[in-house]
């Protein structure tokens, strides 16, 4: 398997772009102008089944956000996906049976829409994290995209669940906006800015409440659909997503460049400037694969120092602490005190 | 409009009067075999497009030393080409000088005039331009409007009270009224994003037809709608709220599923409350009596 980059053919047109598209003309864009650079076409748009490279859906976007200078496009167009009869992969999430199962197979069949994140899990005690990381580069459209999927998994909660206790919680990984009123208006909760990375929490009970429009024959028959669809494109994740998910099981060792590029087919100095294009080096995966890895430790399973330092492959507890305090700025006790 | 003129066109009517007796008494008739039909013809368009001219100064210009100079210039000329159409039909014998002077003279002088004239209509416009612009250097700012309903946004409702603390009378009653559609959002997700647009146009036309020229709409973003009342006290606010939530109950059609929310808040400004802060607040006190289902603030 190999990953996919900005320029590999791997998102549907339809279920992407269509409704984003449509907003924003019904907000008086015009449509060459948001199609400028994206090699799109209009008569693409009436395709089912025409497919976009990444970095034209992110030519779009960018072209929807300087037509239509809002600043709840991503909130606004989440809500018109989900409210779409013809989207067929948020109409399978919509007719799980509940959380757990939508998200599974959100996870499992991401390559039919938008994997353009990665979702990482975590655990704790009382709640499920969601990490949100960009899969490739993201062309300064990570706060649109992440802006978006996270819209699309609150309005899935906000539609199909009776009971809202308890609340999901959402940190973002930007500093806080001067204006804050259309998280509050769209998600109708607060989010945490300035965080290492985005996440979404949510605890565990809403896992399993059952889902309002529940309906297992649909369920079943879209995901056969949307996996067919997936086999005929061929399942692949993104390079930064690959990356990580290799460095990741190689710890406690650490995978050296040379390795990563061998498994990607590539020379040394051809993924390092990949990398940059994608607006990241080698150095800030390994780091952030550590960091992670160690958050979840210490906060969600307790471990000590020494045993986290052992299994991230240090030497010792020492150079763990000096490690964390770059990473995160405080040293690893913060880390059990819960975020602000 | 052209009441205003009335003076200066019976002095212009006036003068053609006497022009057209002095021609008629001092000429002889010409036999028709020595009429010049082609000059008549091109001497009776200009004096025509002359009269148009007079007709568009006095339909659409004020009274004003402008007006006047382009009046007394559009008369002249009239006066100068009505005795030229005249003396292609009469002949002037003997009483050659005072004749031709009478239909000549007018004529540059008319041309002065109304150059005169036009310049000081473009001064005038430029003037008035600038003031337009002074006035509403923010109300032109396409980003603050929302491109759906095209109201004003939440930027402009805040510049907009600051400028309603800063210039209104101290005691002068000053009132919010924050306004929800409740139910939008399962509207929205029932009928498609379509349908949900249009419906958010339709009640924004429909709210801005029930209020009054004084105040102003906004669309805050999402469902809500906040409305500025200038002068206006509380009591007065609270039942136009609940006048706006009645009368759209009754609307019935697509509208039928959702309903309105208002809550009216007064604000006064006073402590050096700013305009956001006021607004935060009128928010705040909205939520609080809300019975939607608010996930919980920060934790």
């Amino acid at each position: 398997m190999t990953p996919f980059d900005g320029d590999d053919k791997c998102l549907w047109l339809a279920s992407c772009g269509r409704d984003l598209i449509d907003l924003c003309l019904r907000r008086d864009a015009e449509l060459h102008r948001l199609l400028s650079n994206t090699r799109i076409f209009p008569a693409h748009l009436a395709a089912d089944d025409h497919r976009i490279a990444g970095r034209d859906w992110l030519n779009l976007v960018r072209n929807c956000r300087r037509q239509v200078p809002v600043d709840d496009l991503a909130f606004v167009a989440a809500e018109a996906m989900l409210a779409n009869r013809d989207h067929a992969f948020l109409q399978m999430l919509q007719c799980a049976p509940d959380l757990a199962r939508a998200l599974r197979v959100w996870h499992r069949l991401r390559g039919s829409f938008l994997p353009l994140l990665q979702i990482g899990l975590g655990g704790g005690d009382r709640e499920l994290s969601l990490y949100l990381r960009p899969a490739i580069g993201l062309q300064g459209q990570d706060r649109f995209v992440t802006e978006l999927t996270i819209s699309l998994l609150l309005g899935l909660l906000r539609h199909q669940l009776r009971e809202r206790d308890p609340t999901p919680a959402v940190e973002l990984a930007w500093p806080c906006p001067a204006d804050v009123e259309s998280y509050r208006l769209h998600w109708r909760i607060e989010p945490a800015f300035d965080a290492p990375v985005s996440r979404v929490r949510i605890p565990y009970p809403l896992l399993f409440q059952p889902f309002a429009d529940a309906d297992a024959a649909r369920f079943a028959a879209l995901q056969t659909r949307l996996r067919a669809r997936l086999d005929d494109g061929g399942r692949r994740v993104g390079l930064l997503e690959f990356l990580r998910r290799r460095l990741r099981r190689a710890l406690p060792q650490t995978l050296a460049l040379e390795q990563a590029a061998a498994s990607l087919s590539m020379s040394r100095s051809s993924l390092k400037r990949m990398l940059r294009q994608h607006g990241t080096s080698y150095g800030e995966l390994v780091d952030e694969v550590r960091a992670e890895l160690a958050w979840t430790l210490l906060r969600e399973r307790r471990w000590p120092n020494p045993r986290v330092a052992q299994r991230l492959g240090y030497a010792n507890a020492h150079n763990f602490r000096r490690a964390f305090k770059r990473w995160t700025g405080r040293p690893p006790s913060a880390a059990l005190t819960p975020a602000r | 409009m052209w009441r205003q003129h009335l003076p200066s066109l019976l002095l212009l009517c006036a003068a053609l009067c006497v022009g057209c007796t002095l021609a008629l008494s001092l000429g002889q008739p010409k036999p028709l075999s020595a009429i010049a039909w082609y000059d008549v013809l091109g001497e009776a368009v200009t004096l025509l497009v002359a009269c148009g001219w007079l007709g568009l100064v006095v339909a659409y210009r004020p009274r004003g030393w402008v007006s006047h100079c382009l009046i007394a210039g559009t008369g002249l000329l009239i006066w100068s080409y009505a005795l030229d159409l005249f003396d292609e039909f009469f002949e002037y014998v003997g009483v050659d000088h005072p004749q031709s002077l009478l239909e000549s003279a007018p004529a540059p002088l008319g041309m002065l005039l109304l150059t005169v004239g036009v310049a000081g209509w473009m001064r005038e416009q430029r003037i008035v331009h600038r003031q337009l612009s002074g006035r509403e250097h923010f109300l032109r700012d396409h980003r603050l409007l929302d491109p759906l309903t095209k109201l004003y946004n939440r930027a402009y409702l805040q510049h907009a009270l600051e400028r309603e603390l800063e210039l209104r009378a101290p005691d002068e009653p000053l009132s919010l009224l924050v306004i929800d559609v409740e139910g939008f959002a399962r509207y929205n997700h029932t009928y498609g994003a379509v349908a949900g647009d249009r419906l958010l146009v339709r009640i924004s036309e429909w709210l801005l037809m029930r209020m009054r020229p004084s105040s102003l709409l906004c669309r805050y973003g999402g469902d809500r709608f906040v409305m500025l009342l200038p002068d206006t006290p509380l009591p007065r606010a609270v039942r136009l709220g609940r006048l706006l939530q009645d009368r759209f109950a009754k609307l019935g059609d697509e509208a039928a599923a959702c309903t309105l929310r208002c809550s009216a808040h007064a604000v006064d400004g006073r402590n050096g409350r700013t305009a956001p802060t006021e607004i935060g607040d009128a928010l705040a006190a909205h939520s609080r009596a809300s019975r939607r289902a608010q996930w919980a603030a920060a934790r």
